[in-house]
């Protein structure tokens, strides 16, 4: 699914954020990605979201080496993927249901579709009884659960997540990794950075660790 | 399987392919439509959600629409004016003295079958002496003389009333055997044209000025929507939708913004006329003249709501090109 092939990034020609990343994630899998801050977690996420093209190397998902896409594909391209963000990015001036609908309204589908489907996303996070709540009166976990919603309303078959335990106490934040579990169990791949290493070593799957912008382990699923 | 089969089969998926493939677009089509539906509906409420921050921009761009318009209107009766004129324009062709009533008549018909002549009319000499002591009120004084002094004359409608076919008819008509002299006062009507010129060119800038001036007030006011909106282009983008996506909510914008500059303008100018017209019709009565403000017909009206729409949508089009490249999802 996921493919780094020897990938380097640098950024403003001097400082190396990553180098010579080398790793394949299957289809289905679920991985972790860990390291401490500045590693180049989010530089690798953003990497397969081509937010940034890589400076050496080659980035391929779902078998397409995404550098080659012209910017007129991104968006189709960014549409196949689902991402959570340790901030949630939830838009303030619209309900919850606006927000995890909004996927689907910038693909443009059906009104009756984007209900539907909005509303399965909602329950699968058990928060069906909020979709009329403003984003500002839900708790830390309610949000970053509406933000999970969001990226999964669409069923992309790649789910990325930044951080997405970071402010949250701890029996949320398994909750929240029990949710990507479920997503996982039904075929998305999924790759979560964290540096909640104890939550992780708990959960048993793969976890890919960056050091200082290189590759430092690769533990297989336990 | 024959042939004939095959190719029916063929055929047959090429038809249920294109049917899909109708159905495609067409759902695409009405996904679209939806969305622009979606937006301006979207958009407007966000202008009347800021009532005063939306109506002082209205304003602006009323107000640097409504001065070339007025100009316009003002040189548009100018025009009418002058057509007026060239209407009037006449020669006039004073017959020798000694030709007398019956010469004269053959003159003016001579005059009158010459192609580049619309109409004529003959001044007697005595006719010509009765307007002269009417115009004068002199008929005493006038009444002493013995003699008339004054020719004959024939007033002359030329076909072509612009200043070089007048001097050209002139000369043509000056060669005719009993016309002495052939008057043309162009002077006058060649500096109103040349006025009427000068005053359509200084429309033109103005105009061309004061629509760069709502593209600046339009793409100002766009330009802070977009600030004010940044994260939601972010994370909008970072879900995948495509550059028209994020730009349409401010080209309806823009486009509404121009509308309803457009539609204060126009109010604002029928007010101004309503206002004006009264002195401006007294001032030319007592000149003698009938005199209507000239106002903005059905064509205008649609010519200045039209162009004001497009000015908005222009000016949020500059405003949100340049500024969408500076945002880029962190």
């Amino acid at each position: 699914m996921i493919a780094f092939e020897h990938v380097g990034k640098r950024y403003g020609g001097r400082f190396e954020a990553l180098a010579n990343i080398d790793f394949r994630v299957r289809r289905g899998e679920m991985v972790f990605l860990t390291g401490h801050s500045g590693a180049g977690k989010s530089s690798l996420l953003r990497l397969i979201m081509r937010l940034e093209r890589p400076s050496r190397g080659k980035v391929r998902v779902a078998g397409h080496d995404i550098a080659g896409l012209h910017a007129s594909q991104v968006p189709f391209y960014r549409r196949q993927i689902g991402v959570v963000f340790q901030d949630h990015q939830l838009l303030f001036d619209r309900d919850v249901f606006a927000n995890v609908a909004l996927p689907l309204e910038i693909q443009g589908a059906e009104p009756r579709e984007i209900a539907r489907r909005t509303r399965a996303a909602l329950d699968k996070v058990g928060l069906l009884h909020r979709e009329k709540a403003l984003p500002i009166e839900l708790s830390g976990g309610e949000q970053q659960r509406i933000g999970i919603a969001r990226a999964v309303v669409n069923k992309p078959a790649l789910l990325l997540a930044d951080e997405p335990t970071g402010n949250l106490d701890p029996q949320l934040s398994a909750d929240i990794m029990t949710l990507f579990e479920d997503f996982n169990r039904i075929g998305t791949t999924v790759l979560v950075a964290s540096h909640d290493l104890a939550l992780i070593a708990r959960l048993r799957h793969r976890v890919l660790r960056l050091g200082d912008g290189r590759l430092v382990g690769d533990q297989e699923a336990s | 399987m024959s042939e004939r089969e095959n190719a029916q089969a063929a055929s047959g998926t090429s038809r249920r392919g294109a049917r899909s493939q109708r159905t495609v677009m067409r759902s695409r089509l009405s996904a679209w439509a939806r969305h622009h539906r979606a937006v301006g509906r979207d958009s407007a409420t966000r202008l009347i959600r800021t009532p005063v921050a939306s109506l002082l921009t209205m304003l602006a761009i009323a107000i640097a629409l409504m001065l070339p318009t007025a100009l316009w209107l003002t040189l548009d009766g100018a025009r009418l004016l002058d057509t007026q004129l060239d209407e009037s324009a006449t020669l006039t062709a004073y017959l020798e003295s000694e030709v007398d009533e019956r010469e004269a008549m053959r003159v003016a018909e001579a005059l009158g079958a010459t192609p580049a002549v619309e109409a004529i009319r003959l001044i007697t000499a005595a006719e010509g002496m009765a307007e002269f002591q009417q115009a004068l009120g002199l008929e005493d004084a006038l009444d002493r003389l013995t003699t008339n002094p004054l020719p004959a004359s024939v007033v002359i409608s030329p076909r072509d009333a612009s200043p070089d076919a007048m001097r050209t008819l002139a000369a043509e008509l000056e060669a005719v055997s009993g016309v002495d002299e052939v008057r043309v006062d162009l002077a006058w009507l060649e500096r109103l044209k040349r006025l009427a010129e000068l005053g359509r060119r200084v429309t033109l800038a103005l105009g061309v000025l004061f629509g760069l001036g709502v593209l600046l007030v339009v793409g100002n006011t766009i330009r802070l929507a977009v600030e004010s909106r940044r994260q939601e282009i972010e994370v909008v983008t970072l879900l995948g939708a495509t550059h028209g996506f994020v730009r349409r909510p401010f080209l309806y914008s823009g486009a509404w913004y121009g509308l309803g500059g457009g539609l204060l303008a126009w109010g604002l100018l029928a007010l101004g006329r309503q206002w004006l017209s009264a002195p401006a019709t007294a001032l030319a009565e007592s000149y003698g003249a009938s005199f209507a403000m000239p106002a903005l017909d059905a064509m205008g009206s649609a010519t200045l709501l039209i162009s004001s729409t497009l000015l908005g949508l222009l000016g949020a089009w500059i405003a949100v090109s340049r500024h969408l490249a500076d945002i880029r999802p962190q």
